[in-house]
């Protein structure tokens, strides 16, 4: 089973447009979704979970229609993680999980209780005297802690420091040490997901511009540095995106699409977005 | 919904302690004049403090990634605003009776009635603040909720007032027998749920 299926899915705002977007996310795997602000990101992810009305297309989540009257059951089975912990401020770590206690019917309070203790998060102290931080790793305690086979994150390392998005991603990766659980995290942190995805998408503008296995992803492209005039010789279509510099230009290019001997430089993932995001720009 | 109605009592418990103690005290002062006061602070549970504390916090992007329906989401709410009305009555009726019965202030005639008008009342102003709230949030709906519960606030205030208006609406309402105008205002405030999600649905899915 797929662990999440879109179909063409639009959405139409006054001023943007999610536009056409089409992706598969197997089960098992880990998927990120790499956009700059403003991308569609959080857009997107309202509407995977049903809680936004799509203009066009389709969504499927753990193999329910997420606009389908079972949809709500489904939701026992996702665990979710927005961009702030949105409890509400008076209320502390304890309150917060009796009320989750109440709402996942596989929810564990001694898991609960283990995360809480593990990272480092007060029980009786309220929601709006913890830091960034700290909120965001008492949101994800509480989307780990009823057995979830599907983990949504929407930029849940965005505003953190750099030992407390570390702390986060290894949360992650124990999570995903079980096979049949997903997880799709959003981020413009790329060096985050770069180092826990199997799937990279990048939305930009509101489009779809990549859709790949991140390991494919790396091997397909290959960054070349060279004169504008051998550049400019490359095959049109083999070149996604190109800086300019003083003395030669850089670009990305599809391994298959060049000559075998030209200086080709392994990317990161940080690069193939840069790149695809000027290419749609140039 | 149990969660729910958990997560709005804990709010209501952490950081509305003093709106439910104004209405312990208005409901028990003695003479029962200041008792429709407590209605009205009743009314506004749902709206005024709950939902805006929801919005405020952004529970409720959160609350429609969970396991709720929306049915649910907008129900809680009502129940809550219920909870509050029942309350209101059963403190007034409480306190009322004990200045009664320790010889502080009469036990007035129909003021058992006049309690059921006063909730009807209330639940009548429900029907008409929560919907709206729900389909243009709180920052929007704070406008119409404050314009109604004014209203009210203001016939109540200009009864008690002018001295006798109050014994005028006992006297009035004793009238009416008790249990018909909560339960007619009680289905009428139910009907609207369905509106409620409606307007809520609307909202949410701009």
């Amino acid at each position: 089973m797929n662990a999440i299926e879109v179909q063409a899915l639009g959405k139409k705002y006054p001023g943007f447009e999610l536009r056409d977007v089409t992706f598969t996310l197997p089960e098992g795997c880990i998927m990120g979704l790499v956009g700059e602000n403003g991308a569609g990101k959080s857009t997107l992810i309202r509407l995977i979970m049903g809680a936004a009305g799509a203009s066009s297309g389709q969504a499927r989540v753990l193999g329910a229609d997420v606009r389908g009257p079972d949809f709500t059951k489904i939701k026992d089975d996702i665990g979710v993680v927005l961009d702030e912990a949105h409890f509400p401020a008076s209320l502390n770590a304890r309150q917060i999980g009796r009320i989750m206690e109440d709402t996942y019917s596989r929810w564990d309070g001694g898991v609960y209780k283990a995360y809480l203790k593990r990272l480092d998060l007060p029980e009786k102290k309220r929601v709006q005297d913890f830091s960034r931080g700290m909120k965001m790793k008492l949101a994800l305690a509480c989307a780990l802690s009823h057995d979830a086979k599907l983990l949504i994150l929407d930029e849940p390392t965005g505003g953190l420091d750099p030992l407390v998005r570390d702390e986060i991603l290894d949360i992650l990766e124990d999570f995903t040490r079980r096979e049949d659980r997903s997880v799709l995290i959003s981020s413009h942190i790329v060096s985050d997901l770069e180092k826990l995805c199997d799937y990279v998408a990048f939305l930009h503008r509101g489009e779809l511009l990549l859709f790949e296995e991140k390991d494919r992803l790396l091997e397909e492209y290959a960054i070349v540095k060279l004169p504008e005039e051998v550049l400019r010789d490359l095959p049109e279509e083999a070149v996604h995106g190109v800086r300019h510099g003083k003395y030669c230009a850089e670009a990305l290019v599809e391994r298959d699409g060049v000559r075998e001997d030209l200086p080709l430089e392994k990317p990161s993932l940080e690069d193939v977005i840069v790149f695809f995001a000027r290419g749609d720009r140039e | 919904m149990k969660a729910l109605i958990r997560k709005d009592l804990y709010v209501l418990s952490t950081q509305f302690k003093l709106l439910v103690l104004v209405m312990v005290l208005f409901s028990a002062i003695p003479g029962g004049l200041f008792v429709p006061f407590t209605f009205i602070y009743a009314t506004m549970l749902p709206s005024v403090s709950l939902m805006s504390i929801d919005e405020q916090s952004k529970w409720d992007s959160l609350a429609l990634m969970l396991p709720y329906s929306r049915r649910q989401l907008v129900t809680v709410k009502y129940i809550m605003g219920w909870l509050g009305i029942a309350a209101a009555m059963a403190l007034s009726v409480a306190s009322q009776a004990l200045w009664a019965a320790v010889g502080v202030s009469d036990l007035e005639e129909g003021f058992l009635a006049a309690m059921c008008v006063f909730a009807a009342v209330a639940l009548v102003v429900q029907a008409v603040i929560v919907p709206v709230n729900f389909r243009f949030g709180f920052a929007k709906g704070r406008i119409v909720t404050v314009a109604v519960v004014a209203f009210f606030g203001a016939i109540v205030g200009a009864s008690i007032g002018d001295g006798d208006g109050f014994y005028t609406i006992l006297k009035v309402t004793s009238r009416i027998p008790a249990p018909v105008a909560p339960l007619l205002a009680a289905a009428l405030c139910a009907a609207t749920i369905p509106l409620s999600a409606a307007g809520y649905k609307k909202r949410m899915e701009k």
